[in-house]
């Protein structure tokens, strides 16, 4: 258990320059998730933390303690790789005590530390057995066995769940976070699945290109992202943009002729927003349909219908562009059965669940 | 089902042919070991078996093919454990310090060039440099010009073993706690153990075998194996079963190792570190 901070991380591979300048502080016994698109530079910051990878500029303290020129071994640390990197030579026993007999670690301390390990993962009897002898799912805990072993005050995971069928992974997300919980660690997690940050962190960290976009609790950043990158990112499925202009009077606003129901303090947020060049943003799941028109709606004319079980997800145009909504075929029986493409149906936005974004630098201007 | 038994016969007739046109000659040269000399000359292809020559070989008072094959197996056990070590070593620094292809290229290229020109080319300039200073004729000039000889190709072969290893693997052993020296000692070198063999068994082969260097750079004893049998073509007689003997004594290791070796080489590819 430690806090880990990050200061003035610059990291450039050649010429290209991946990590421009990057701050970051990981507190102590928190689950912290890296999340972004490919190359956004998740992993790389992860390498720089486990010590893989040198850094062009900045310092990385664990407890106070620096640690930005040492070796990776030295830094009390231990990684999960997304390959699990076990030593096909050894068996399970010798690969979860490989580190321990490295630091000369006295015998019986290895023995009950691997006794432990072997309970906690459910990996008894598995003890000579080589990795190319286990289960997909086996191996992957006997990586996690690796690195719980050595007690260390960090722990890194490089997207672990990414070779696991979708439902090992699931039932693997909470065996980790409370993993994580017991042994009370420091965590920092890599993954480029929103899921898997939104379900598994106590932070958020989104990056992109190098840069950090947002860092928020995870019901933070899916209501009050920052930009619309952070918009886009988060929710599956992803959030609408229409384009459109911002139309204000009396405390009332509308956007390209559709109103926006809005509470006073968000009247008084967007009061000085440009009118022009904004986008509005709303997620699927906080639109609100019918099959009578009103005042306070659009027309949306269903152009696809995707059926996942609890939801539908209706795809279709409105004057304000393309807009998929999410029905809750629980909820609304009448409305969802029908539902096929051709039909129309009258949408609006929920009360302050709607967003809007500048159209050059993307900032939300609803933000706060 | 008849056609595919007729080519079948074919196939199998085809592949029979061409072995037995290439085992063949040799065969029957090999087979002059055990003929008396008059069969050999008049060419007689079935002739009463004799081990003459082999006792003429080993155990006559000029006889000293048994030191031929002692020099060559320890010019080839000496300078095989040399490459073999540097070469592995070699490797691993090149894969683990991720030298950039424009590096690698150019020296393995560099390196199979040399190990593609005729050997003749050089044996004259390096007896030269050996009798400047003295080493012409010693083991040690025939050893250390057979490692400058082999060990390009060496080199290639690990590199390709090594560089087939996952590098999370080092990375892992990194976080583990292991100097680089521990990274290969434990993880690079156990794993890449079969490529090593087949590496070292195809190296010996070409130490043993080697006709060129050992010519010119060894005397009368330190000799090896293939230059002994030359030295029976002498002024006024040709002592063919001789050859023939010493040949097939000096076949027995190398075919040995290679039946060893072979097992190791597909072992080595498909077990490696591959997950």
């Amino acid at each position: 258990m430690a806090d880990v901070v990050l200061k003035g991380i610059r990291k450039s591979f050649g010429p290209h320059e991946v990590i421009p300048s990057l701050d970051l502080e990981i507190r102590s016994g928190e689950f912290l998730v890296l999340v972004g698109p490919s190359g956004c530079g998740k992993s790389t910051l992860l390498r720089i933390i486990a010590g893989l990878e040198g850094v062009n500029a900045g310092t990385i303290s664990v407890d106070g303690d620096d640690v930005t020129g040492r070796d990776p071994g030295d830094r009390d640390m231990a990684m999960v790789f997304q390959s699990y990197a076990l030593y096909p030579h050894m068996t399970v026993a010798e690969n979860l005590t490989f580190a321990l007999r490295m630091r000369k670690t006295d015998e019986a301390e290895v023995m009950r530390r691997l006794d432990d390990a072997l309970r906690m993962l459910s990996l008894q009897g598995y003890e000579d057995r080589k990795p190319g002898q286990l289960s997909g799912g086996q191996r992957q805990r006997v990586a996690m066995g690796r690195a719980i072993v050595r007690q260390p005050r960090v722990f890194l995971f490089d997207e672990p769940l990414s070779n696991l069928d979708a439902k090992l992974r699931a039932s693997t997300r909470l065996e980790l976070r409370e993993l994580h919980d017991k042994l009370h660690a420091t965590s920092v997690f890599v993954t480029h699945d929103q899921i898997e940050a939104m379900t598994m962190a106590d932070r958020i960290v989104l990056l992109d290109r190098g840069r950090i976009q947002q860092i928020d609790p995870p019901k933070e950043i899916y209501r009050n992202p920052r930009n619309r990158f952070v918009a886009s990112f988060i929710g599956s499925p992803e959030m609408n943009f229409l384009e459109g202009t911002l139309e204000m009077s009396d405390g009332a606003a509308s956007f390209g002729g559709l109103p926006l129901p809005l509470s006073e303090r968000r009247a008084a947020r967007i009061a000085a927003a440009p009118r022009t060049a904004v986008e509005l943003g709303i997620r699927p799941e906080h639109v609100d349909a019918s099959r009578t028109s009103g005042d306070d709606r659009i027309e949306l004319r269903v152009v696809a219908v995707e059926f996942t079980g609890q939801d539908a997800f209706v795809t279709g145009t409105t004057t304000l562009g393309r807009l998929t909504i999410r029905l809750d075929l629980h909820k609304d029986p009448d409305l969802s059965d029908g539902v096929a493409a051709g039909d129309t149906l009258y949408v609006r936005p929920t009360e302050d669940d709607w967003h809007l974004f500048d159209g050059t630098s993307g900032d939300c201007l609803t933000h706060g | 089902m008849r056609a595919g038994t007729a080519s079948r016969l074919l196939a199998n007739a085809a592949v029979w042919g061409y072995a037995f046109l290439i085992l063949g000659p040799t065969l029957w040269v090999l087979s002059n070991a055990f003929k008396y000399k008059i069969d050999i000359i008049t060419g007689a292809t079935f002739a009463p078996v004799t081990w003459s020559n082999f006792e003429a070989l080993l155990f006559s008072r000029q006889a000293h093919f048994l030191l031929n094959l002692l020099n060559s197996a320890i010019v080839g056990v000496v300078s095989t454990a040399i490459v073999i070590v540097c070469a592995t070593m070699a490797a691993f620094t090149l894969t683990w310090l991720r030298v950039p292809s424009w590096v690698r290229w150019p020296l393995l290229g560099w390196a199979l060039l040399f190990h593609m020109l005729p050997t003749l080319t050089f044996v004259g300039s390096w007896y030269l440099m050996y009798a400047s200073v003295g080493l012409q004729g010693t083991y040690l000039a025939v050893i250390l010009t057979h490692v400058v000889h082999n060990l390009p190709v060496a080199l290639f072969l690990m590199i390709s073993f090594v560089g087939a290893l996952p590098k999370d693997l080092f990375e892992a052993a990194r976080m583990d706690g292991c100097t680089y020296g521990q990274v290969f000692w434990r993880i690079a070198f156990p794993l890449v153990r079969g490529g090593m063999i087949a590496a070292t068994a195809l190296v010996f082969i070409f130490s043993w075998s080697d006709f060129a260097i050992a010519l010119t750079l060894s005397s009368t004893s330190t000799m090896t194996a293939p230059v002994a049998i030359a030295t029976f073509a002498q002024e006024y007689d040709i002592r063919y079963g001789e050859m023939a003997a010493g040949t097939i004594l000096s076949i027995i290791p190398a075919l040995g190792l290679i039946l060893v070796g072979q097992s190791f080489i597909v072992r080595g590819l498909l077990a490696g570190a591959v997950k």
